[in-house]
């Protein structure tokens, strides 16, 4: 049987079309207010994914006993080097708590070292910097650079195909005494296993 | 008709067993740009956000020129790689079950009727997609979903679509478009082992991904399983059990290059004494290249070849199938030009369709070459207050029909920023497929089918209006409700009391409502619900001598709903439990039913999973689709599996 096309398609002619599209074009070109793109940029998306990432390892991870004043102590992340991200942070943990402590956020620059009561330390840029805490303080350690977990941080944020992921080091939190739930490690991107 | 399904013997237009005819692929549109899962990125929002969605958010596309989901003016639901996992499903149709805006009903242990918005004993109108490559076989519109398969560890996301989508999506894209999409290779790298078995199936599957000298990343993965197939109502063997193996591979570069591939081997009992055998592979290249100045372009190409011997009973003969499809496609995304944001693409395809027809019945002439052709553009307008106009309109010219139009036109609103009202007009086509316009019988004349020579392609013109909200951090609904037009469906007619054609006589409308909430109540725990309305009325016309009625085209459930739990336990165990209820089918007749699925996980190291999953746990078991008492009967079934990701 020979494929041909049926008769009433090849009647309908494609003149509407083109009027329509002309009308389009017109319309569409006449000046008008554009809303102000509702995106955001990409450094921003990272910023505020990585700062949610901080504050959700906190339900993953166990810090000894003694890393806390009391039961109602609060979380401490101490952000170094990047005050936008702190800033996002802040917006996160509003009116959220821990179990029963709620958070603190501390803005911290390059070189302050983050002392007695910072639980979470996030080392800003990709410069690889030695973490500003004692190598075996019961830190979550969390950097953004190449080869971080080298240099004595527990997790390292790592972008794969647009996508913020973290690789995780068991030796570097076994230093720390921090249990990190194994729930935390399947979503990892990479787990270095402790030497 | 159901892939697969055995339709009815009044049913002369039927193919035997189309879903056992081995895969096939068109291909017409690129998938649009993937759109991005998770566009909502306000602090508030991530605060409720899992590790696991945090890592899937995708950065550029927040900021980029892909459209997230969240803004679409389309009712789309987005299945996630973890929920297909903690839903403990082990097959692809069983995935989509998860998606409140389709009707996945299970006919016999390999095949499905899968539809959206009614339609779903025609099943010839929906487009789907895996990594690109079109799917539906052009033998006769349907997807042959025992053919089709990936390893369902490295899906990213099955985006489902519900209604019409032929601007950006081509011909069969009328009531529907699912999109699956796997993760990159970099994203799958390491091994992956899991061996499950139960009273039902056995699974076993590998995947290994490494890293490539220049920057790229590759994974091979291989699978197999059996099911010992179902029985039938009467108590007899409904003979279909079936074994499938499959093996495929994927490399990406950081230059935009993709290259994947896959090729299947399967043995299908029947109730005839030679089993049937379905193959095929297929290889696609993809490149998507960002360009200087905001502009970006994606260029695609396959070849998919498949395979289908259908032995019949001893003596007539054995329907066989060898189908290569090949399928090339460019797609344009330009930057805003003052208000305007234009896509635009093109594409061919061509199917080389060798059959080789038994006595009974025939694909005349046994072998064709068709071909596609289409050039499509977009056009989304900024028209200020958060508020936009979209429309498009595709021409694509095929060998039956000759030239096609699908428009398509949508507005969109943002009241506040996480609400979204949107309402779309748009007109789909469905194309013949061989089964509209090939088919005969006996093979040799005089017929008693003489094909469809006449046979012009189904419309359906869709009105709908959507809401979709996030109204506290946490919680998000959709709801849409649409009225579709169908015109030109397709009847058998009966001509001069001798003989019958394939025609265009039947013609009615379908209105409903389908909607879904997520709630995730603790960071732990997400409950979520969906369901669907549908009013289908059809109706064949005045002069028609149709002799299927209009159950042909639908026998729909008028309702269904579902209700799911997500819950994580101290001590790494995961709780999931799923409640899906679907109303009654008139003709054939099947049974209002209710299943609960359930599963749960424990993690002894963060790399092993070990699952127990039972399927279709309370009530009874029951039949999904097809008329008793030869329907096969869906058991209730338990699932152990162990998953190692080293």
């Amino acid at each position: 049987m020979p494929i041909r096309p049926h008769p009433d398609v090849r009647r309908r002619g494609l003149a509407p079309l083109w009027l329509l599209l002309a009308c389009w074009v017109l319309f569409g070109a006449a000046p008008r207010d554009v809303a102000a793109q509702p995106g955001i940029d990409a450094a921003t998306a990272e910023r505020r994914v990585k700062a949610a990432f901080l504050y959700r390892f906190v339900d993953y991870v166990e810090w000894p006993e003694a890393a806390f004043a009391s039961a109602a102590a609060p979380v401490v992340i101490a952000v170094v080097g990047d005050d936008r991200l702190a800033d996002e942070l802040l917006r996160i943990v509003a009116g959220r708590t821990a179990g029963a402590r709620p958070f603190t956020i501390r803005k911290l620059g390059g070189d302050v070292p983050a002392t007695v009561g910072v639980h979470v330390l996030f080392m800003a840029g990709e410069g690889g910097r030695h973490p500003t805490v004692a190598a075996a303080a019961p830190v979550l350690v969390v950097g953004e650079a190449d080869g971080a977990l080298e240099r004595g941080y527990t997790i390292n944020f790592v972008l794969v195909d647009e996508h913020v992921r973290f690789d995780v080091s068991l030796g570097d939190a076994d230093r720390r005494s921090l249990k990190l739930s194994s729930r935390l490690l399947a979503v990892a991107h990479d787990v270095v296993p402790a030497p | 008709m159901p892939s697969g399904r055995r339709g009815p013997t009044r049913d002369v237009a039927r193919p035997p067993r189309p879903a056992a005819l081995a895969v096939a692929l068109a291909a017409l549109s690129l998938a649009m740009p993937a759109a991005a899962q998770v566009a909502d990125l306000r602090p508030e929002s991530l605060a409720g956000f899992s590790l696991e969605d945090l890592g899937n958010i995708e950065i550029t596309s927040v900021s980029g020129r892909a459209e997230p989901l969240s803004s679409a003016p389309a009712s789309v639901y987005v299945i996630t790689n973890a929920d297909i996992r903690r839903a403990g499903v082990t097959s692809l149709p069983e995935a989509l079950r998860l998606a409140p805006n389709l009707e996945v009903a299970r006919v016999t242990a390999s095949t499905w009727a899968i539809s959206a918005r009614g339609m779903n004993n025609a099943d010839n109108k929906l487009q789907v997609l895996i990594d690109g490559r079109i799917v539906y076989t052009p033998l006769y519109s349907g997807v042959l979903w025992d053919a089709q398969d990936v390893l369902l560890e490295d899906i990213d996301r099955i985006e489902v679509i519900s209604g019409p989508g032929g601007t950006l999506w081509g011909s069969n894209a009328v009531n529907g478009v699912i999109n699956i999409i796997t993760r990159s290779a970099a994203e799958t790298q390491g091994s992956f082992v899991e061996v499950g078995g139960g009273d039902q199936e056995q699974d076993v599957a590998a995947r290994y991904g490494a890293k490539l000298g220049d920057g790229g990343h590759f994974r091979l993965y291989a699978k197999a399983f059996h099911d010992d197939g179902t029985q039938r109502v009467n108590g007899q063997s409904a003979m279909d059990a079936w074994k499938k193996a499959q093996i495929g591979f994927r490399a990406d570069w950081r230059n935009g290059i993709t290259v994947q591939g896959d090729a299947y081997d399967g043995r299908l009992d029947q109730v005839f004494p030679d089993d049937q055998r379905i193959s095929g592979a297929n290889a696609i290249f993809r490149w998507s290249h960002a360009l200087a100045g905001g502009d970006s372009l994606q260029v695609q190409a396959y070849a998919d070849h498949s395979e289908l011997d259908a032995p019949g009973r001893p003596g007539l003969g054995t329907l066989s199938e060898r189908l290569d499809i090949y399928d090339v496609e460019l797609q344009y995304n330009m930057r805003a030009i003052g208000p305007h944001t234009l896509t635009w693409g093109t594409g061919y395809r061509l199917a080389r369709d060798r059959v080789d027809n038994p006595p009974v019945l025939a694909f005349l002439p046994a072998d064709v070459d068709l071909a596609w052709t289409n050039v499509f553009v977009q056009d989304v307008v900024a028209l200020g207050h958060d508020a936009t106009l979209t429309g498009g309109v595709r021409a694509e010219h095929n060998s039956y029909t000759g030239f096609e139009v699908f428009p398509t036109l949508r507005a969109s609103w943002k009241p506040a920023a996480d609400t979204l009202l949107w309402a779309g007009a748009s007109r789909a086509v469905r194309t013949p497929s061989r089964l509209d316009r090939d088919l005969y019988s006996p093979a040799v004349p005089p017929y008693l089918v003489a094909g469809g020579p006449q046979f012009r392609s189904e419309t359906s013109d869709v009105l709908e209006l959507g809401l979709r909200a996030e109204p506290v951090p946490g919680l998000s609904y959709a709801l849409t409700a649409f009225r579709h037009v169908y015109e030109h469906l397709r009847s058998v007619e009966l001509i001069d009391t001798s003989y019958f054609v394939v025609a265009n006589q039947m013609e009615g409308n379908a209105s409903g409502v389908e909607g879904w909430v997520t709630w995730r109540v603790t960071p732990t725990w997400k409950l979520s619900a969906g369901g669907t309305t549908l009013r289908q009325r059809l109706n064949l016309r005045a002069d028609s001598t149709d002799i299927t009625g209009v159950s042909a085209a639908g026998n729909d459930p008028s309702n269904q709903w579902m209700l799911r739990s997500s819950l994580d336990l101290p001590h790494e165990v995961d709780v999931d439990m799923g409640v899906r209820h679907v109303a009654a089918l008139p003709d054939p007749a099947v049974p209002a039913y209710t299943a609960l699925d359930a599963r749960i996980a424990w993690h002894p190291r963060p790399d092993i999973e070990l699952s127990v999953t039972g399927k279709n746990l309370f009530g009874t078991e029951h039949v999904e689709f097809g008329a008793s008492p030869g329907a096969s009967v869906i058991p209730r079934a338990v699932f152990v599996n162990l998953a190692v990701r080293l």
